[in-house]
């Protein structure tokens, strides 16, 4: 725990000190939201009934600002660079384990992006006439334990993908492979429910609806307790895959792994 | 070419991004026949004017320009301001990345189609339109990034500049009146914006007049004069790391 601590006062220094840099990534998370949103607006509803009403597209994506923040990671590009460059070493000495560290520097930077994004957020809730859902405290626990589980499931296949290196040269095309489909299946892009149905029932079976939609879609209050329960249930699979291929992956990468002085 | 699999790889995922925003779009025209006045097919056109102008960005410029703050705090800004050549030519064009070659591609394939589901009948003089629209509208685009990578003379790091582009190309991606609602505020404040891609599509569909043309000219020129005095007013306040 005091290392987390340690690792975690580092961390949310070193984001203190470029302020700038943070509130530029703030930006740049909020911009496809509000592009999305934007359009909605403009979209005149024909005939046929859309399945959210603009008053829950609001929500939608003002909730999403917040959780898209929270399930973010940039690990996995950081992490390639430095297997590649040698520059992993000293974690492999250190007495902390290298996912302590990352996660520590994940969440305060995270910590950090919400002070800069709230004002935002309140910004954009008042333009777009955002309304608090009406939800009961139990469907808000469940919210902030998919969230939770979300963020966590999220970070680690980040980091999967980023121990990639050990074995690839260049893993930065099969991390774009793995955004464009994750902008597709979390609905980061567009709400699950508004794309065609085989793309939603594909969705039920990968990991990027329950690191995205699943918390949104209890925020919309669309789910019966059912799809609720199995919802959690597949989240909290997805979070022992994810983490059981971490370990493996790392185990057998760092058995590969060779630096100069190693 | 030397590394074909990466380049093959490369074209894959910029074609696939493509695929995706304009899959995105008719997500939205299956609740409407309208955004804004624009239909899907005009819609697409944008997004093609758009993707060309970006492919041909990330081709050439993109790279070296994003790179302004890493070149400032190491002195490497040095081996561009010390050879006989343009500073900024050689600073803003020194490396090429030919694997962005998906986007331009399927740029021109969408605003070929575009131009198909819209009856435009093909001619030279379209063909000279679409020229100069884009050549103008990179331009604009160009002058506007590298008033930003100029901020990076100024401030110790600029990482989030990849930020800064990323906000800005996700607006150009949708007709900019929307932001705006044609109002003449919204559109002076975000006119850099508006002649990238948004007026060069209003141009050819006939939106306004072709006298317009004129007003996209003379903006990108103005953008591009106002970029160019900026590099070289932030140039004077660089000091490598050996002098």
């Amino acid at each position: 725990m005091k290392k987390a601590l340690a690792y975690f006062r580092v961390s949310l220094t070193d984001a203190l000190e470029y302020r700038g840099d943070i509130i530029l990534y703030v930006l740049s998370g909020v911009a496809l939201p509000v592009t999305s949103l934007l359009l909605w607006n403009a979209v005149s509803f024909s005939e046929s009934s859309s399945p959210l009403s603009p008053p829950e597209l609001v929500r939608y994506y003002i909730f999403l600002l917040f959780v898209g923040t929270w399930v973010s990671s940039w690990t996995s590009y950081f992490l390639s660079r430095d297997i590649r460059l040698g520059k992993i070493s000293p974690w492999l000495v250190k007495p902390a384990p290298f996912l302590l560290y990352q996660a520590s520097n994940n969440i305060s930077e995270k910590m950090l992006k919400t002070v800069y994004l709230t004002p935002i957020a309140f910004l954009l809730s008042f333009i777009f006439k955002f309304t608090w859902p009406s939800l009961s405290p139990s469907k808000w626990l469940l919210f902030g334990l998919t969230f939770i589980l979300a963020a966590v499931i999220f970070f680690l296949i980040d980091i999967c993908l980023g121990l990639l290196a050990f074995w690839l040269d260049d893993s930065s095309a099969v991390r774009e492979f793995y955004s464009i489909l994750n902008l597709i299946f979390s609905g980061r892009l567009l709400p699950l429910y508004t794309l065609p149905l085989i793309i939603q029932n594909i969705s039920f079976f990968l990991p990027f609806r329950y690191t995205l939609s699943l918390p949104l879609e209890i925020i919309l209050d669309k789910l019966s307790s059912m799809q609720l329960i199995q919802g959690l249930i597949i989240q909290i699979i997805f979070l022992i895959i994810s983490f059981c291929l971490y370990k493996f992956l790392w185990s057998r990468g760092v058995r590969k792994y060779s630096a100069s002085g190693h | 070419m030397e590394y074909r699999a990466n380049f093959i790889l490369w074209l894959l995922v910029e074609i696939a991004f493509v695929a995706v925003q304009v899959g995105m779009v008719s997500v939205y025209f299956n609740f409407t026949d309208n955004i804004a006045g624009w239909t899907k097919p005009q819609v697409f056109l944008l997004i093609g004017i758009f993707r060309v102008i970006e492919g041909i960005f990330h081709m050439f410029f993109f790279q070296n320009l994003l790179n302004f703050p890493e070149n400032i705090s190491t002195g490497n800004m040095d081996l561009f301001f010390t050879r006989p050549v343009n500073s900024l030519f050689l600073s803003s064009s020194r490396y090429h990345s030919l694997d962005e070659f998906g986007t331009f591609l399927v740029g021109i394939a969408l605003v070929w189609y575009s131009l198909i589901q819209l009856q435009f009948s093909f001619s030279l003089l379209l063909l000279f339109e679409l020229f100069v629209l884009f050549f103008f509208g990179l331009l604009t685009l160009y002058s506007i990034i590298l008033i930003f990578s100029s901020l990076s003379f100024f401030f110790t790091r600029m990482t989030a500049l990849h930020s800064v582009y990323d906000v800005i190309t996700k607006a150009l991606r949708i007709p900019i009146n929307i932001i705006t609602k044609d109002s003449f505020i919204g559109n002076s404040l975000l006119f850099p914006l508006l002649i990238v891609a948004t007026l060069p599509s209003q141009i050819l569909l006939g939106y306004v007049t072709p006298i317009f043309i004129t007003l996209e000219i003379i903006g990108s020129l103005a953008i591009f004069m106002v970029a160019h005095k900026f590099f070289y007013f932030a140039l004077r306040h660089y000091s490598s790391a050996s002098s």
